[in-house]
């Protein structure tokens, strides 16, 4: 057989439904798993960063006094620009940001956030955490550049030529969906998990990959976008309409200074009472921002980007004069714009919905299983056709073990390192928010090692060590906060309790998973035994 | 793949060297060919639909929607096809083509 079937259709469609998969598996999973932890990325970084953790009810902070304690606090370097997020739910505190007219122990910008009833403002965050390690991780690989962006959107593409190949490839899909053999031949049942979970999941992947790519369009479509962009100079329409033809970001600096006393606060009122008006629900602004701080050409823009009962994403933004308090630009959605808002919403999932955000959770852990098995079954079918000797079945081995467990282990290297700093433990030199994902990218790199030394042992040895990494996790939470298990479930700090509670839970069935693999292991051994003795029966 | 079976002559080795550097040729083809396809009707629909009155915005977002849709089918297609190296041969040739045309219709940016 040549390395290309003869062709009808349905052949050549397996033909590509198994290697735009197999290429891909390590990218496959690592998005998969890194995105469907990015669906709880704000409870990660409160179990991350524990300055930041807060059970008591949401506090409604005055915007103008924490704006003034937090430019009280940048030693007399005044801002340029400010970025402020009210506090939510998954977030409960006040977020500032702000861009510095210059630098300020080495930075030319500044965070704080206003946590609970204290005035005490947090600084900088300690730890790149769930929103900034795990979920970048998942679109950009955090490779330096834009190649990560494409290799991610390439990706995603191979995604949506999957979802289409794999139906016509596994023909008999819908009787295949209610089949399942787990008590058969581990190649057979491997595949029953692959459709089973390929076909649950379908709308999931392809949607999700669809809508990556949609989000990233500004890098995947750049020639058309750039292409067109230029008609913008002849068309009196815009890409984004701008009243005034200046965009905060293209209006310029006037150059003279501007007393900053007025309270944003009013403008955060006026841009709620019109949308209020217009939808005819209350509505509130999740964003402010403000350009050109201190300067006559102030512009504070007001926006909601996620609205809490909806996917849809809202492109409601309204920019204003701060020196005058006109409006410069009114801006939402048109058609396009409400298609592509749906289906970015539905992926960025920032929606209040617990139950929607579990069930997406759901989805990402089909899609990890839907690709372990894949490449399972890839490497299954050739071992019983050609033995696990040559070279490309042991490279797709020690590649899937690094890519499906590996990357499982080095996640919970991650926590853990997380919370060994807390107690010391990280080398002097290194600061500890660069210490986390190197502790992560070192674990990574090792479990590839391990899984090409170790051969088909691996699999049992990384569930073991997603196990105990698991366990090591909850237990130096424990240790390093007030906040243990019994503490946070009793006072209803459900994020912290929701890591903990998913660490366990995560362990215990990596640890089954592992015991499971070792007693097959043994019987496998017992079978290869009689059979040798059956084969050279004793003098 | 059954390349662990066959007889491993310097003549089998050789001509299987070239099947797969064709190949290569011909996959990468496809794929990138697959794309300036896409890109070119994304300018050629985009700039369609501006000019009979749709808001430059919307026209972009909507042909850029439908062109990842689109890049799925061609990529099928060009594997399905009975003739591979035909296939890869129209791919590359509409994707000079479309992007020619749309170098024409948006002369100032992308020239």
């Amino acid at each position: 057989m040549s390395a290309f079937p003869k062709r009808d259709f349905r052949t050549s469609m397996t033909w590509l439904h198994s290697w735009a998969g197999i290429i891909p598996t390590l990218l496959f999973f690592a998005v998969f798993w890194m995105g469907t932890l990015s669906l709880f990325d704000k409870e990660i970084d409160r179990w991350m960063q524990p300055e930041s953790r807060y059970a008591g009810p949401l506090v409604t902070h005055d915007l103008d006094i924490a704006i003034a304690a937090f430019a009280a606090a940048q030693n007399g370097v005044s801002l340029d620009a400010l970025f402020v997020m009210p506090p939510t739910q998954r977030e409960p505190y006040l977020y500032l940001y702000a861009g510095l007219t210059e630098e300020l122990n080495g930075k030319n910008y500044a965070y704080g956030r206003f946590v609970g009833q204290s005035g005490d403002m947090l600084g900088e965050p300690q730890s790149h955490a769930g929103s900034g390690f795990i979920f970048p991780f998942h679109f950009k690989l955090h490779i330096p550049g834009d190649f990560g962006y494409y290799l991610i959107g390439a990706v995603a593409l191979a995604m949506l030529v999957l979802s289409i190949t794999g139906v016509i490839a596994h023909r008999k899909i819908f009787a295949d969906f209610f089949t399942f053999r787990p008590a058969r031949k581990l190649r057979r049942s491997t595949l029953d998990l692959h459709n089973l979970t390929g076909v649950i999941g379908l709308p999931f992947y392809f949607l999700f990959a669809l809508s990556g790519l949609y989000i990233f369009a500004g890098w995947f479509a750049s020639l058309p976008m750039q292409a067109v962009d230029g008609l913008m100079d002849k068309s009196p329409v815009a890409f984004i309409e701008l009243a005034d033809g200046h965009s905060p970001e293209m209006r310029p600096k006037a150059g003279s200074p501007q007393a900053m006393d007025k309270p944003l606060a009013a403008f955060v009122e006026t841009a709620e009472s019109v949308w209020s008006e217009r939808y005819g629900h209350s509505v509130a602004a999740d964003r402010i921002l403000v350009q050109h701080y201190g300067d006559m050409h102030a512009v504070v823009t007001v926006q909601r980007v996620f609205p809490s009962r909806r996917v849809t994403m809202s492109q409601d933004r309204m920019d204003f004069d701060y020196a005058s308090g006109k409006v410069l630009y009114d801006h939402h959605s048109t058609p396009a714009g409400l298609t592509r808002s749906w289906l970015e919403g539905l992926h960025f999932a920032q929606f209040d919905h617990w139950a929607l955000r579990w069930l997406l959770f759901a989805g990402g852990l089909a899609g990890c299983v839907l690709t372990a098995t894949g490449a399972l079954f890839w490497m299954r079918s050739r071992e019983a056709k050609i033995g696990n000797q040559p070279f490309n079945i042991r490279f797709v081995h020690a590649m899937s073990v690094g890519s499906v467990t590996g990357i499982i282990v080095a996640t919970g290297v991650f926590f853990v390192a997380n919370r060994l700093i807390a107690l010391g433990m990280h080398p002097r030199g290194i600061a500890p928010i660069d210490w986390e994902p190197m502790m992560f990218f070192i674990a990574w790199l090792l479990s590839f090692l391990h899984a090409a030394l170790r051969g088909r042992s691996a699999w049992m040895d990384q569930c073991f060590a997603i196990a105990m990494v698991g366990a090591a996790a909850v237990v130096l939470n424990w240790i390093t906060t007030p906040h243990h298990l019994i503490e946070t479930i009793g006072s209803g700090m459900w994020s912290i309790a929701g890591m903990d509670l998913c660490l366990l839970v995560g362990a215990a069935i990596a640890a089954w998973a592992g015991v499971q693999l070792r007693s097959n292991a043994h019987r496998r051994l017992d079978d290869q035994n009689e059979q040798h003795s059956v084969l050279q029966p004793a003098e | 793949m059954s390349m662990g079976t066959r007889e491993h002559t310097s003549d089998n080795v050789r001509s299987r060297m070239v099947f797969y550097a064709v190949e290569s040729v011909r996959i990468v083809t496809v794929i990138a060919g697959a794309y300036f396809i896409v890109a070119g009707l994304d300018i050629i629909f985009a700039t369609i639909l501006h000019t009979s009155g749709v808001e430059l915005s919307e026209a972009v977002t909507w042909s850029v929607l439908l062109g990842f849709l689109l890049y799925v089918g061609i990529v099928m297609w060009a594997f399905a096809a009975p003739k591979r190296h035909r296939s890869a041969t129209v791919i590359f040739g509409l994707a000079c083509l479309l992007c020619c045309a749309a170098v024409i219709l948006t002369p100032e940016t992308v020239a």
